[in-house]
């Protein structure tokens, strides 16, 4: 008795450590998901679990805090820094928890049962222990349709990082963006200032009444509490891109670069970028998985058919009769539920989530070409402010200050004119923000950053951060630290018409009479 | 000058009528036409028109025939400044038409502008149908066409030629000149006649084309359709009679004053005023539509000759600008020239300090600065209806460049330092 006994606790042994083999490598998702993130971000991922190389990390993220951050450094404190991230990469954790899970037997049920007899006799005692043989059978199934989750996981953890890059850039950009208009909005409280001040002047010389003064003075004040208004407004942008890189107020001293970055040259075409999309986008991938996970499922089910089979050892003793040992089977007969419904229901979710993964990849097809219109749009307003409206707002600035010069138009008048070249200047940096930031949407949908593509020549596309910023095209002539030169003034001028030379070099003591022009008129 | 400011349009009729008209007054040359080397042959001592000239003419079985082409042109207003304007033979005012009382004149008009026109001889007596008013006295004369005037002089004095077609537009832009009928004998000789019209004109800051449509904002104010620093001066000797026509056909009256003299009223455009009925002037108004001569004896001197408008001898300006007379702009420049680098606070003192400043502070294209011109004691800061009648001893090549040199202890003078005088008490 004793050998068999043995024999069948020898099986359970072997069965135990047949399931708890089934383990999947701690952190093998999350290098996944890290690789997956790089080549669609180009921003690395650490998951902080109190290993050493956590403080690499926070010296990393120091140093790129103390210098002004780019829109890709700011991505890549989030990445690194972002708790609720760090909380998304537990997914991975339960995710990989339920694969062990899938790879355990259910454990063996011992049953012991005492009889005593209602008369004289002997006690009879039974004792058995019984597996579940389905579960064996159905175990590496289930180990496969968890690791199947678990590949899920990761796709859906990548799409939650690259979601997160996404945010932080088109907030990195509407902050930059609000922070050259708000230094554009100092310009103009600036001009209405000197205007007000001059009106000071003025009406203390005797010149203006107190009503024009007035309405200098209140010119000045609303131009004051505009920029009170945008300056509240870039605290509160900047508390979310803050948070968004998890930083905690003492942390909080961080700068970004001054100036949106300029439009890149080219953009990739639209073709590319769909495929492109449905081949790389991470929740695409998720809902592709979803239809194995599916597939692994019914298979799963098909074995419902398969009616729970119980196989155990028994032992039974009673006092008078040799000891009883024996195997036990049970089996259920499949007559009424066959698994036909669950398995039927499966069926229904695998369709239903391929009509889905069908309605999503369409979707992200239509949302790539709504991006990428909007971008093109937005370029187009950019190039439209860049190449037509600010030059001609200069030109107008610049012969005001001509008309200025002959006491043809009044300082007034001048700094309005500037006041208007401000005003376009700022509509051309709402729309560079709003490039950008559709620059941002399109990545989400392309599912990674544009500037891995390569132009038709196969040169890569450039992408921002390495532009000039536009100011130096376009502001430099107005710097104020340049000297107002006189000769400077006439170095300037464009297409100075040829009257104008001969005006200049006039001699002083030249007499009027050299002027005249003895008119040679036609008949003599 | 500058080739590109005369760039006339020579039309192919207008090229041949001139051509025909210099052909016709070459044998006639010693005989007739007015030239200032050959006016011992004139029974009149011919007329100067400082920036102009004198319309030929020859003589056709018996009459004196003159031939005007009304064009648009480009003229230079004053160097710096050239505009489309309309005149006559190239110039505006047109060539000043002189003849002598008796006279029987043909006068042809070829219509080169895009419109029709006439010419109306102003102030002459003659048939009504000579007259010259479109749609009144006469057909318009139609682009491309010439026609012909024909009468005889019964009168003398400074009369006046100019457009009566869309007269806004077409004397707005320079269509007029003199038209001087000398008496056979004149009483008291005169050593020098010179002929000036008076004109305003708008012509928006960096645009050429004056603009007929304004009524009263002008900004460029002419003798002889030129501004100064553009306008030739008088040259004269002392003790010379002098006789200065001006004539009016815009919409300003101009009270011309001459410095250094006393002058006299001695002609309207209705004729002589006799001798008791002179009396003396040192500023005439000339009104839109009249002529008025002045006669005077020249005194020596460098003497300024202007409009007394304070607006008129000075070239564009804003009218509506703030006013920073007195006004301490010192701290506010400095927050402006942030904004614009170029920015310089001006007028506190007042605007004297403007052609200094435009001297070096470029200004609108085709624009003249508000006042110009240098002296020998530094800037004159005139412009517009202004220019200097130049009188000297003794004449010679060049006066009219020279500046005038005052005999010793005749110029204001500064007071030298412990010889300032107190204020005489009241």
């Amino acid at each position: 008795m004793k050998y068999h006994v043995w024999t069948a606790v020898r099986a359970f042994a072997g069965l135990f450590i047949v399931s708890s083999c089934a383990s999947v490598p701690l952190d093998g998702g999350f290098r996944g998901v890290q690789e997956q993130v790089e080549t669609r971000s180009g921003a690395h991922i650490h998951w902080i679990q109190g290993k050493p190389e956590d403080r690499e990390v926070v010296e990393q993220i120091q140093s790129m805090l103390s210098k002004k951050l780019s829109a890709d450094e700011a991505v890549q404190v989030a990445l690194l820094n972002n708790p609720s991230l760090q909380a998304t990469f537990e997914d991975l954790g339960i995710a990989q928890a339920d694969v062990v899970q899938a790879g355990l037997l259910k454990n063996p049920v011992f049953a012991a049962r005492v009889r005593f007899p209602a008369q004289e006799g002997s006690n009879n005692t039974e004792f058995s222990v019984e597996q579940n043989f389905l579960d064996i059978i159905l175990l590496p199934a289930r180990k496969k349709l968890a690791s199947e989750k678990f590949k899920q996981a990761g796709f859906n953890v990548g799409s939650a990082v690259l979601n997160l890059a996404l945010e932080v850039r088109s907030t990195y950009y509407t902050l930059q963006g609000d922070q050259q208009l708000l230094a554009m909005q100092r310009t103009v409280v600036q001009a209405a200032e000197s205007a007000s001040e001059l009106a000071e002047h003025q009406h203390m010389a005797g010149n203006i009444s107190i009503l024009d003064l007035s309405n200098q003075r209140a010119a000045f004040h609303e131009a004051k509490v505009r920029l009170m208004q945008s300056e509240a407004g870039i605290v509160a942008k900047r508390e979310r891109l803050s948070s968004l890189m998890g930083l905690a107020e003492p942390d909080n001293i961080w700068k970004i670069k001054a100036v949106l970055p300029e439009l890149p040259h080219q953009e990739p075409p639209s073709g590319a970028l769909e495929d492109r999309a449905i081949s790389q986008r991470l929740d695409l991938a998720a809902a592709r998985q979803q239809t194995q996970i599916l597939q692994r499922a019914l298979s799963l089910a098909r074995f419902g058919v398969v009616s729970p089979v119980t196989l155990g050892v028994n032992t039974e003793r009673e006092a008078d009769r040799p000891n009883l040992l024996g195997p036990t089977v049970e089996i259920g007969i499949p007559i009424f539920d066959r698994g036909q419904a669950a398995s039927a229901r499966i069926q229904s979710q695998l369709r239903q989530s391929k009509k889905q993964l069908e309605a999503m990849e369409r979707q992200v097809r239509s949302e790539v070409r709504i991006h990428r219109s909007q971008l093109l749009a937005a370029r187009a307003r950019v190039e439209y402010y860049r190449d037509n409206i600010i030059p001609l707002h200069e030109q107008v600035v610049h012969l005001s200050q001509r008309h200025y010069n002959y006491m043809l138009k009044g300082v007034y008048a001048l700094l309005q004119a500037k006041r208007n070249e401000i005003d376009v200047r700022s509509q051309y940096i709402e729309a560079l923000t709003d490039y950008w930031v559709a620059q941002s949407e399109l990545e989400r949908a392309v599912g990674g950053r544009l500037s891995t593509l390569t132009r038709d020549d196969g040169t890569p596309m450039k992408n921002d951060e390495s532009e000039i910023p536009p100011e130096e095209h376009h502001m430099q002539h107005d710097e104020p630290e340049k000297p107002p030169e006189e000769h400077h003034m006439q170095h300037d001028e464009p297409k100075k018409p040829p009257e104008e030379h001969h005006m200049q070099h006039d001699e002083p003591e030249k007499p009027p009479e050299e002027h005249h022009h003895h008119q040679g008129g036609k008949p003599r | 000058m500058k080739k590109h400011h005369f760039h006339f349009s020579f039309t192919p009729l207008g090229a041949a009528v001139a051509l025909v008209l210099m052909l016709g007054t070459i044998p006639l040359a010693g005989s007739g036409p007015p030239g200032t080397n050959i006016k011992a042959n004139l029974p009149y001592t011919p007329v100067v028109t400082p920036n102009g000239s004198t319309l030929p003419w020859k003589m056709v079985d018996g009459v004196k025939e003159f031939h005007l082409v009304v064009e648009e042109i480009q003229w230079e207003v004053a160097p710096g400044m050239v505009i489309k304007a309309w005149g006559y033979n190239g110039q505006t005012p047109g060539p000043t038409i002189e003849a002598i009382e008796g006279d029987r004149v043909r006068i042809l008009v070829t219509n080169q502008l895009p419109e029709p026109t006439a010419v109306h001889w102003h102030g002459v007596i003659l048939p009504s149908g000579m007259d010259g008013v479109q749609g009144l006295t006469q057909r318009g004369i139609a682009p491309g066409e010439t026609f012909a005037y024909e009468f005889t002089l019964r009168q003398h004095g400074t009369q006046m030629y100019h457009s009566h077609g869309d007269e806004m537009t077409q004397i707005g832009l320079g269509t007029m000149g003199f038209f001087i009928i000398h008496p056979k004998q004149r009483e008291r000789k005169i050593d020098r006649d010179f002929a000036i019209f008076l004109s305003e004109w708008f012509v928006a800051p960096g645009s050429s084309r004056p603009n007929p449509k304004i009524m009263t904002d002008f900004n460029i104010f002419t003798f002889n359709s030129r501004a100064y620093p553009g306008t030739a001066p008088l040259v004269a000797r002392t003790g010379e009679r002098i006789r200065i026509r001006f004539a009016n056909v815009a919409q300003e009256t101009h009270p011309i004053h001459l410095h250094g003299h006393s002058f006299k009223v001695v002609a309207t455009d209705g004729g002589d005023i006799p001798l008791s009925a002179q009396w003396p002037e040192t500023t005439v108004l000339v009104a839109p539509g009249q002529t008025r001569d002045i006669e005077l004896i020249a005194n020596p001197g460098d003497w300024a000759l202007h409009c007394h408008r304070r607006h008129h001898p000075m070239n564009a300006m804003g009218h509506d600008l703030p006013n920073m007379l007195g006004v301490d702009q010192a701290d506010v420049q400095e927050k402006i020239r942030e904004l614009l680098p170029h920015y310089m606070a001006m007028e506190r003192t007042g605007m004297g300090g403007m052609q200094a400043m435009a001297g070096h502070m470029a200004g609108p294209e085709n624009t003249l600065p508000m006042m110009a011109g240098d002296g020998p004691y530094g800037a004159i800061q005139m412009g517009g209806m202004f220019t200097i009648l130049k009188v000297r001893d003794h004449l010679k090549a060049g006066d009219g460049a020279a500046w005038y040199q005052p005999p010793e202890g005749t110029v204001a003078e500064k007071v030298p330092a412990g010889q300032r005088l107190e204020p005489t008490k009241p």
